[in-house]
């Protein structure tokens, strides 16, 4: 049989622990993007990092060597003002065009839904950027700034449609068929999907060893390619009577509208064939949420079976899921006690109180760096532009409500969430971290693997987390 | 559409520029005798004096002035009264000047104006109204569209707090937005960016195109230029006249000499008008006109100092031996002493300089104004820019307000000039870009200089109905976003851009 899934990499209980100790050295290295250092250093800091990132690639400007340099005098005299003779420099080599561009969208982000909005303003920058850049330009940079600056365009033109955010609304969300196939290049060209399934995959495996019936309650099933490598670990480890069933529960969310509920019955439909194919006992279930807050009964459960709940955050943001929407789920999951919680979401620094500069400069760190990483190929062009085109107008839109409104997105941090309302850190396995790093060795060297606490693991790209997973169970659970 | 429109401009232009071409190959000069010159310097200024006579239907006037609560105003109504009560000599009662000039052009649009003009000023008029009822809204309105400022703010203000990285990110972004040649935003962020540079980086040297760098030729057609498309100095310069017409008008029968302190930054544009309107009093001119310049060749303000080679005072001079007005320049320097004689009526006329003079510890603003006061002139004129005024503010606040004056410049030279980067117009916003770079503060406001004005032992003198309705009919010339505002018992006549204050004359005993 033929299916999506065919080159999903099986990478489960790898023997491999040459690998397993060298990562755990670099681990609180990074913690120095710290929330409390002053702004003006951050932002700096931000910017240079930005570009250095750029260095490693081949299409840089090569001015980079030079920047750098000019960061080292610049940390090394922080209170200093020896601006003028940067100033000066600057006049005289010229800007890299990146790092003119980094300039003008915080420049424009600011004027379109920082504090400050001035809308004559941010009309004359992002014609200014729009001048600049193409989605088709040469470098990483340009390409990224042309998104960034169309999505801040869209937020500039349809001002009252901030407060729903999601770019479902708007007229140039892409064919569902494109989708699907862009996500699947997404996969084969970073790490950044699949990892989050995997280790969240593995912890599962390791969770329900010793269970007969396991029940998947997965808050953002996508596509459900998460599921069929379990389905095969599952068959490979138990074969004939001691088979494990699998019942995956899917949520949809009324406020996502019909497309969102037919993609979960297409997720459906595929994952039982597969399970048939690999004569994985399996059933499936769609739960619609109606509102943003989940009801537990509305669950099918059965006597004796162990719940697991799958959160995936991280995934480009198709789908409309506010934090209180999955406040409300976890909260609510917990009544189930659930024997593990897996929880991947990406490090954007959209919490607490950082300001709004901040979460922007973030998401364009944050952005920047999936680009850098991404891995060549012919179809990249068509991934920026179906995949991260509206994914970046969708965190656009979260920030400039975030902007607004601080109670939105009040949650400081989902891992901390968690610790603080009765669930409990699972431990991440050697056999996890040691998989997670084979897996990233399939990709660009830069990536690494970082060890968050004893039951977190990062994904980050030269220095910048992109995105971490975490396992979690409910207080009363048994172990 | 405006009065100017019965005849092209350029036209005018062009034979005014002749005149200029001519006096400059002009020696020494004498010979300089040709009534069509005259004319020409500013026929705006005669066209005016129509206008008045048109619009000085004393009957109507006693109407409009009983009309109005206002107790001030009340006093300058009784006050012009009693002129013509005791029989001075008032300046409405001249015949049109026009008439006595024998010149085929002034003839000709002579003929044309009284039909067109009558309906023009009306429907101008009206249109004024309708603007100044949502003044409020079109002030944030003005805010809104102002960007250039919402850059260069901030980034003064990340200079004063020392937040170099900030600094460095307006910069940037200033960079890319900077135009010497857009609209005028992107003038603004050109010549603001430029002036933040320089203000951080001794060494950074910004392209400046200024007065004192300037050709004559091209000084002197610039300068006709400007008057001719913004009233920025025109007011001002007219309101001035029309004053020191008023002021003699209000001195003892017995002819005097006219003295006047020009402490000023016309460059000589205002007078030839002045001395025509000085043939045209029935009583004829003064004896002797005596213009004492005072020239300050270090001073860093915009508009002050004019090319070394430019000297107008023979040009001048020929013009006023053409009307039989002998006339005197001297130019002092000014900390020379200034000579006056009991034989003269002695008038000052500060416009645009007296700012320049720094008021931190000693206030030496106030110092001269008190020095003037006591060479006992029987008028002072005083222009000055108006804003905000407040003191002792750090650079962040005080680079805010002069850019707000920049902007208003722009955005005037931006409706004013027809071509988007004419020599002209560089050359005037370059030299208006100089505030940027001074040191003094360009927008104190008016009430700090009443009361400076005050305790030097001044008192303010209305704007007779002559001077208000010549200002007025001045603007109807330029573009309607113009406006005077007339306060205070017409003590003070304020010049406005879309609503907001640019400048103030006012006059004082």
């Amino acid at each position: 049989m033929n299916h999506p899934y065919d080159d999903f990499p099986n990478l489960f209980f790898s023997n491999n622990t040459a690998t397993a100790t060298s990562t755990s050295s670099c681990v609180e290295q990074h913690d120095g993007i710290s929330l409390d250092m002053d702004w003006d250093i951050d932002f700096h800091d931000l910017i240079e990092s930005m570009m250095s990132d750029k260095g490693a690639t081949t299409e840089s400007p090569p001015m980079l060597s030079y920047h750098h340099g000019q960061e080292g005098i610049f940390n090394s005299s922080p209170t200093g003002f020896s601006m003028a003779d940067e100033l000066d420099d600057d006049v005289e080599t010229g800007e890299s065009k990146g790092l003119k561009l980094v300039h003008l969208l915080v420049a424009a982000a600011e004027a379109s839904i920082g504090a400050n909005k001035s809308r004559e303003l941010s009309r004359v920058l992002l014609a200014k950027l729009k001048d600049m850049t193409s989605p088709n330009d040469q470098t990483n940079m340009e390409r990224l700034a042309a998104h960034f600056t169309n999505g801040l365009s869209k937020l500039h033109k349809g001002a009252n449609v901030q407060r729903q955010y999601g770019p479902h609304q708007h007229p140039d969300v892409h064919d569902q068929v494109d989708v699907i196939l862009a996500f699947q290049m997404l996969q084969n060209m970073s790490p950044y999907i699949n990892f989050g399934y995997l280790t969240a995959t593995q912890a599962i495996l390791e969770a329900v060893k010793y269970e007969r019936r396991i029940h998947i309650v997965d808050n953002n099933i996508t596509d459900g390619v998460q599921w069929p490598s379990l389905m095969q670990a599952l068959v490979s480890k138990n074969r004939g009577l001691s088979a494990q069933h699998l019942r995956i529960t899917a949520l949809s969310r009324a406020t996502n509208g019909k497309k969102s509920v037919a993609a979960v019955q297409e997720a459906g439909r595929r994952l039982t064939a597969f399970a048939e194919s690999i004569g994985q006992p399996f059933s499936y279930h769609h739960c619609r949420m109606d509102s943003d807050t989940f009801n537990p009964s509305s669950l099918k459960l059965v006597r004796g079976e162990a719940v697991v709940i799958n959160c995936m955050l991280h995934l480009p943001q198709f789908s409309n899921q506010p934090p209180n929407s999955i406040i409300s789920f976890l909260s609510e999951a917990k009544t189930l006690n659930p024997k593990l919680v897996t929880l991947v979401h990406e490090e954007v620094g959209l919490v607490g109180n950082q300001g709004f500069l901040y979460r922007f400069m973030d998401l364009l760190h944050q952005f920047s760096a999936i680009f850098d990483s991404l891995e060549a190929g012919p179809a990249r062009g068509f991934v920026e532009r179906v995949i991260f085109g509206p994914w970046i107008l969708g965190w656009l839109a979260r920030v400039a409500i975030s902007a607004d409104d601080a109670e939105v997105e009040s949650v400081a941090s989902w891992p901390m969430w968690l610790a603080t309302n009765g669930f409990k850190p699972v431990e991440v396995s050697f056999a996890n971290r040691c998989q997670a790093k084979l897996f990233l060795s399939l990709f660009n060297d830069g990536y690494e693997v970082e060890e968050l606490g004893q039951n977190g693991l990062v994904l980050g790209w030269k220095s910048r987390r992109l995105v971490s997973a975490s396992f979690w169970a409910s207080c009363e659970s048994s172990e | 559409m405006s009065l100017e429109e019965t005849e092209p401009p350029s036209q005018t232009l062009d034979n005014v520029l002749s005149w200029f071409d001519d006096s400059i190959s002009l020696t020494p000069l004498p010979g300089f005798n040709d009534s069509d010159l005259l004319n020409e310097f500013d026929w705006s200024q005669t066209w005016e004096w129509d206008q008045q006579t048109q619009t000085q239907d004393p009957g109507c006037d006693v109407l409009h002035s009983y009309s109005q609560e206002d107790l001030n105003a009340y006093m300058a109504c009784e006050a012009s009264n009693l002129e013509v009560v005791t029989g001075v000599p008032e300046i409405d009662s001249v015949p049109p000047p026009v008439v006595q000039i024998p010149n085929d052009q002034s003839k000709k649009r002579n003929r044309d104006e009284p039909i067109d003009g009558q309906v023009v000023k009306r429907s101008a008029r009206s249109k004024k109204k309708a603007d100044k009822s949502s003044e409020v809204s079109r002030k944030d309105v003005n805010k809104e569209e102002r960007w250039a400022e919402q850059l260069l703010n901030p980034c003064a203000l990340a200079i004063t707090a020392r937040n170099s990285s900030r600094v460095q990110h307006y910069i940037c972004v200033l960079s890319e937005l900077a135009s010497s040649s857009g609209d005028a935003n992107h003038r603004l962020a050109y010549f603001g960016l430029s002036a933040l540079k320089k203000h951080i980086s001794s060494s950074f040297v910004s392209p400046s195109v200024t007065f004192a760098s300037a050709e004559v030729k091209m000084f002197q057609k610039t300068l006709l230029k400007f008057y001719e498309v913004s009233p920025w100095f025109a007011l001002p310069n007219n309101m001035a006249n029309s004053a020191i017409l008023q002021i003699l008008s209000q001195e003892p029968g017995d002819k005097k000499d006219l003295h006047i302190l020009d402490i000023g930054v016309s460059h000589g544009m205002q007078w030839p008008t002045l001395l025509e309107a000085l043939c045209c009093r029935p009583e004829g001119p003064p004896l002797g006109v005596r213009i004492t310049v005072v020239s300050d060749l270090t001073a860093d303000i915009p508009f002050s100092v004019g090319p070394p080679s430019y000297n107008y005072a023979s040009q001048l001079i020929g013009f006023a031996r053409s009307l039989n007005i002998s006339l005197q320049i001297n130019v002092i320097d000014k900390s020379q002493l200034i000579d006056t004689s009991p034989h003269e009526t002695f008038i000052v006329c500060a416009q645009f300089r007296l700012y320049q003079l720094k008021n931190s510890v000693l206030d030496e603003r106030s110092e001269a104004l008190k020095a003037l006061r006591s060479l006992n002139p029987k008028g002072v004129v005083l222009c000055e820019h108006n804003g905000e005024g407040s003191s002792n503010v750090d650079f962040a606040a005080l680079f805010s307000r002069k850019l707000d004056y920049l902007w208003k410049f722009l955005d005037s030279t931006s409706y004013g000039f027809k071509e988007e980067n004419s020599e002209e117009r560089k050359l005037m916003e370059g030299e208006a870009t100089k505030v940027l770079m001074s040191s003094g503060d360009t927008n104190e406001g008016k009430e700090i200089w009443y009361e400076r004005m005050r305790k030097a032992g001044f008192s303010a003198e209305a704007f007779g109905e002559d001077a208000i309705d010549g200002a007025k009919s001045l603007l109807r010339k330029y573009d309607n976003n113009w406006e005077i505002k007339m306060e205070d018992g017409d003590t003070f006549a304020g010049l406005l851009w879309k609503g907001e204050e640019v400048s103030f004359c006012s006059l004082w005993k």
